[in-house]
């Protein structure tokens, strides 16, 4: 039978006004409206001769049936725990047991009052009809038949699958989890824990999206501790290097805007003409990836006109002369401006300005470092803040990112091994940069395995004695965020089993054989923290979990269940778990006092502020490198097999004509939020941007369907065609369609960038060192 | 108050209910085997309202001939496709998500529902997790209004004995009328379009949709023609 009801059927498009059923007619909603005057529901009432009714699916009410107040709203606290730099306080509307709508929280001075586009949607994510709702079994990974099971036969069935493996390979080595910010829930972490309750398991450790500018400001400054992102309206000049915040942070804009109104210029610098670079007052568009010849051609030029901050790097700072002699030695500004492209006059000009221009900041974007010389020039953009004398200055600093407030317990995470669990010998760094444990596990006889997840297919693919056998995925989607998708789908090919634990059906759970319903934000108790701003917020449970989800801690205490039934000791993690009670666990004094509360339920007031000593990072000077004093000769980096110096590093050699760049929508967070209605009004399907001279190079027309492809894989799409992409660039933003066949990782390879392991325990992608060619379809 | 004598139609109805109510709550190859067995059951029971009206039948007449394991199965993976997940389904069974000004679940119009349940003292099974207005639920609820209509109208409203208000049979019946002529009938009709118009239904769910759909549109009918005053009562009221 085919489909007969043409464009208005449910996968067709619905009208722009939204005002439509799944089947694309208009609805009639309003007739049923005033059920509630109806005066036969009172006669009904009244009756009370209601007790023989032949129901046997509804169940005899009882006056605690409805736990919510029917007749006002009750006000929750929420945070969005996405993988974003605002981190939004949320407050959370709930009638009849129904989030209503969510606004931003009022108290939070960063969050004030407003979400962004995306978190304005949640509503649409709790209530979406696309929602997994079960626990459910896939005879056949891929084969789309699924079955619906109840929680306790789905636990038991991975329960037994862990005892079988553990059994075979005398350890649980064969079980591997890849997990990462789908979720940043502080009480998240407890699959981690789950993973250590079952004992030494394998990990895809590192994270793909900053850790060569971790490792880098850990080398230059001991930490990475930036700024507070409120104090940059007191600076005197911005540099937004290689982010979008008027798509990717749109709370931190109102910052940048006052201090333009207080006179301070900003300066955009990105290969893509941005939504941010039409707001500054400059706007470079260098040869992507050249970031770090920019950043040593303006230290070159602030060294000629001696603009250097001479108390800073002699008495607060090591290497500065070598640095000095470095530039003098390799650099010039006309060498830099040949490497990037900008104009060597426009180079000093700005160079100049940053260097009088007191304070004076960087925002190091997480784009510009993903390339195979991304902590190389990061180190060079900190050098060139700290020789101007702008580090550990209020509306200084060079602002990357921070983990300050994230100093909780993490009781969910740490859990001990059951007694003579065995597991890997060797080596153990740290599995990410949350990971609390990392000195603990040095300590410990046997480790988990790690594998690089930036690498996932490959180390899925050669993982040996014993090879992967089942992997569990939350709070990610490998599908849509691990690289070389088609290496992927052979990887999955080698697991015995997968188990992923979901909200939608992604790609991952279409490859997987057990998908187990999750709990969104407004479900589950967690407390939140930022990586950019220093709220912290409460996340209250709002409303009861629909469907049969539950919260990873839940699942974790239910496999621990079926584990111990099983074979009694097997798992260490508690059976019976409240989320509010594991929330509040997650306190400590260290976090009551940084915020300034007594208590956690202090929180519900609203979310509280870390009372910093300066709302500058380093402003007593004192670093944490091993000197003591900021770093331009960083031996620890050179030990590492760096340079010392922040010297300029090559890009990479490019395997197909264009460069290709992927970065992120304003309609999604990685493969999330794409899905929702209201984000498919805005944007119902990916494009190919690229330059004017390129399509007429290439014969493509506006709108045309092309194909992307290079060794890893292709895609096929429409292209637009705009002057906001340099010439040799093809670009298209990652996202996740539900009715879409389309994957940007069909097209990203694995290759690492050239730090990361220090701190997160393995080195970072180079996403926007790939390269495609394009043709008409 | 008409006074309306018992037609033969409630037994039918009450028959279909139970069995689209189980089926469309199925959670397994063996709920939509044995739901759907309820159901041609029914049918060799009652016949077709349809076929026994002269119109052409709802559904093809015959029970699912195929009775072996795997057939049930495939039932079930189709089952899950179009109605349960976990991929986006394309009809899904709730009315919220035909009925709002955006598909969703947990509407206003699943409060209306829920409202409703609540006015016969039931609810569903945790509430607020369970969204109140999935198909199934709904047609529990008919039947439970269709057992209330049938002790209220078997009484003269006379001799009603104390706890039945004198104005049950009325509200019953409204409430009926409400629920599968209103609600339903605003809902379930694009319903049973759109999952029939699926590839690859198998026949059990296809007669199911189809003897829903049949039933909807016949009680609805029977609604307006109560309604019409002009009605003569010797008119046969249209067979349920
Ligand atoms: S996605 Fe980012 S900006 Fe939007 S609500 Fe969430 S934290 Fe705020």
């Amino acid at each position: 039978m085919s489909k007969t009801t043409g464009p208005t059927g449910p996968t067709g498009p619905t009208g722009p006004t939204g005002l439509n059923g799944p089947d694309g007619t208009p609805s009639r909603g309003g007739a049923s409206r005033s059920l509630s005057r109806r005066s036969f529901l009172k006669g009904l009432i009244a009756s009370g001769a209601l007790a023989t009714l032949p129901c046997s699916l509804l169940m005899p009410r009882s006056a605690s049936a409805a736990p919510f107040s029917k007749s006002d709203f009750q006000i929750f606290r929420n945070a969005c725990p996405r993988n974003c730099y605002d981190t939004c306080s949320i407050v959370t509307y709930v009638r009849d047991g129904v989030v209503k709508f969510v606004e931003g929280a009022p108290e939070s001075t960063y969050t004030a009052g407003g979400l962004c586009v995306k978190g304005y949607s949640y509503p649409r994510r709790v209530y979406s009809p696309d929602r997994i709702k079960y626990p459910m079994v896939q005879d056949g990974r891929g084969s789309g038949n699924w079955r619906r099971v109840s929680w306790d036969e789905a636990m038991e069935r991975i329960a037994r699958k862990l005892l079988e493996i553990k059994e075979r390979d005398g350890n649980l080595l064969g079980l591997a989890l890849t997990k990462y910010s789908g979720n940043f829930g502080i009480t998240n972490y407890g699959v981690e824990g789950m993973m250590s309750s079952l004992g030494y398991t394998t990990r895809l450790v590192g994270t793909p999206c900053w850790p060569a500018g971790i490792d880098a400001q850990n080398y230059d400054l001991g930490d990475m501790w930036c700024n507070d992102p409120e104090d940059m309206e007191k600076s005197r000049y911005v540099i937004i290097w290689g982010a979008n915040p008027a798509w990717c942070s749109v709370h931190s804009m109102k910052y940048v805007y006052a201090a333009r109104d207080r006179g301070a210029k900003i300066v955009v610098i990105d290969p893509v003409l941005t939504q941010t670079s039409a707001k500054g007052d400059v706007a470079w568009q260098p040869e992507t990836g050249s970031d770090g010849a920019l950043a040593l051609g303006m230290a070159r030029h602030v060294l000629d006109l001696g603009l250097v901050d001479r108390d800073f790097v002699t008495s607060n700072a090591v290497g500065f002369e070598e640095f000095a002699a470095y530039l003098r030695q390799n650099v010039t500004v006309e060498w830099a401006a040949e490497k990037s492209g900008i104009p060597a006059d426009e180079i000093r000009r700005v160079a100049e300005e940053f260097a009088t221009a007191k304070p004076a900041t960087i925002w190091i974007g997480y784009g510009m470092q993903r390339h195979v010389n991304g902590g190389a020039a990061v180190r060079a953009i900190d050098a060139l803040v700290a020789m101007t004398g702008n580090v550990g200055k209020v509306g200084g600093g060079a602002r990357y990112g921070h983990l300050q407030t994230w100093g909780f317990n993490y009781h969910a995470m740490i859990q001990k091994a059951p007694a003579g669990s065995t597991g890997f010998v060797g080596k153990a760094g740290p599995k990410g940069e949350f990971d609390v444990t990392a000195g603990a596990a040095a300590a410990a006889a046997y480790t988990d395995r790690a594998l690089n997840i930036n690498k996932t297919a490959q180390e899925l693919l050669d993982a040996q004695n014993p090879p992967v056998r089942v992997l569990w995925s939350s709070c990610k989607n490998p599908f849509a965020q691990d690289f070389d998708r088609n290496k992927l789908e052979k990887a999955f090919n080698k697991l015995e089993m997968v188990v992923s634990v979901e909200q939608f059906f992604t790609e991952t759970v279409r490859h997987s054989d057990i998908v187990l319903p999750v709990t969104t934000l407004f479900e589950e108790w967690t407390v939140n923290a930022s990586y950019w701003h220093y709220w912290v917020s409460l996340n209250e449970q709002a409303i009861a979990p629909m469907h049969e989800a539950k919260s990873n801690i839940e699942i974790a205490a239910l496999l621990s269940k079926h584990m111990n039934r099983l074979s009694p000791g097997s798992c260490t993690y508690p059976q019976d778990i409240d989320t509010r009670e594991w929330m509040e666990k997650e306190f400590n004094k260290g976090v009551y006092e940084l915020l300034g509360i007594s208590h956690w339920q202090d929180l519900r007031k609203g979310p509280a502020k870390a009372k910093m000593p300066s709302s500058a990072s380093w402003s007593d000077r004192k670093f944490k490198t091993p000197s003591g004093k900021y770093e331009f000769r960083s031996d620890l980096c050179a030990s590492h097999g760096h340079k010392a110096l922040p010297e300029y590093k090559e890009g990479r050699k490019p395997y197909a004509p264009y460069r290709l760049l992927t970065p992120h929508s304003k309609f999604a967070i990685h493969s999330q939020f794409a899905n929702l209605d209201w984000m498919e009004e805005f944007q119902k399907e990916p494009f190919v941007y690229l330059n004017p001279a390129l399509a007429k190079a290439k014969g493509i027309a506006d709108l045309d369907t092309v194909r992307v492809f290079n060794p890893s894989g292709e895609v096929k799409l429409r292209a637009k065609i705009t002057n906001t992409v340099p010439g040799d660039c093809l670009l298209m933003y990652e996202a996740w369609f539900r009715k879409l066949d389309f994957n940007v990782q069909n097209l990203v390879d694995d290759e690492s960038a050239d730090m990361g392991a220090y701190k997160t325990g393995a080195p970072g992608v180079a996403i926007h060192d790939q390269f495609a060619d394009v043709a008409r379809a | 108050m008409d006074h309306i004598s018992l037609t033969p139609g409630t037994p039918r109805d009450a028959c279909l209910l139970r069995a689209l109510r189980d089926l469309f709550s199925a959670r397994s190859a063996r709920d939509i085997r044995a739901a759907s067995l309820a159901l041609d059951a029914c049918r060799t029971r009652f016949g077709c309202s349809r076929a026994v009206r002269g119109t052409p039948p709802c559904a093809p007449p015959g029970a699912d001939s195929i009775d072996s394991p795997g057939h049930w199965r495939d039932a079930e993976y189709a089952f899950n496709r179009l109605f349960v997940g976990p991929m986006a389904v394309p009809a899904p069974p709730y009315a919220s998500a035909w009925l709002e000004r955006e598909p969703r679940l947990m509407g206003e119009s699943t409060m209306d529902v829920r409202n409703l349940y609540h006015a016969l003292g039931y609810a569903v099974p945790d509430e607020g997790a369970t969204p109140d207005d999935h198909l199934s639920f709904e047609l529990d609820a008919a039947l439970a209004l269709l057992t209330l209509r049938e002790a209220a109208d078997t009484l003269p409203p006379s001799s009603a004995p104390e706890p039945f208000p004198p104005a049950l049979a009325s509200d019953a019946q409204e409430a009926w009328r409400w629920l599968v002529a209103e609600h339903m009938g605003a809902w379930v009709p694009r319903f049973v379009q759109h999952a029939l118009a699926e590839p690859d239904v198998p026949p059990a769910i296809a007669r199911a949709l189809a003897m829903l759909l049949c039933w909807q549109e016949d009680a609805a009918a029977a609604c307006a023609h109560r309604h019409t005053p002009s009605a003569n009562a010797d008119t046969p009221t249209p067979s349920l």
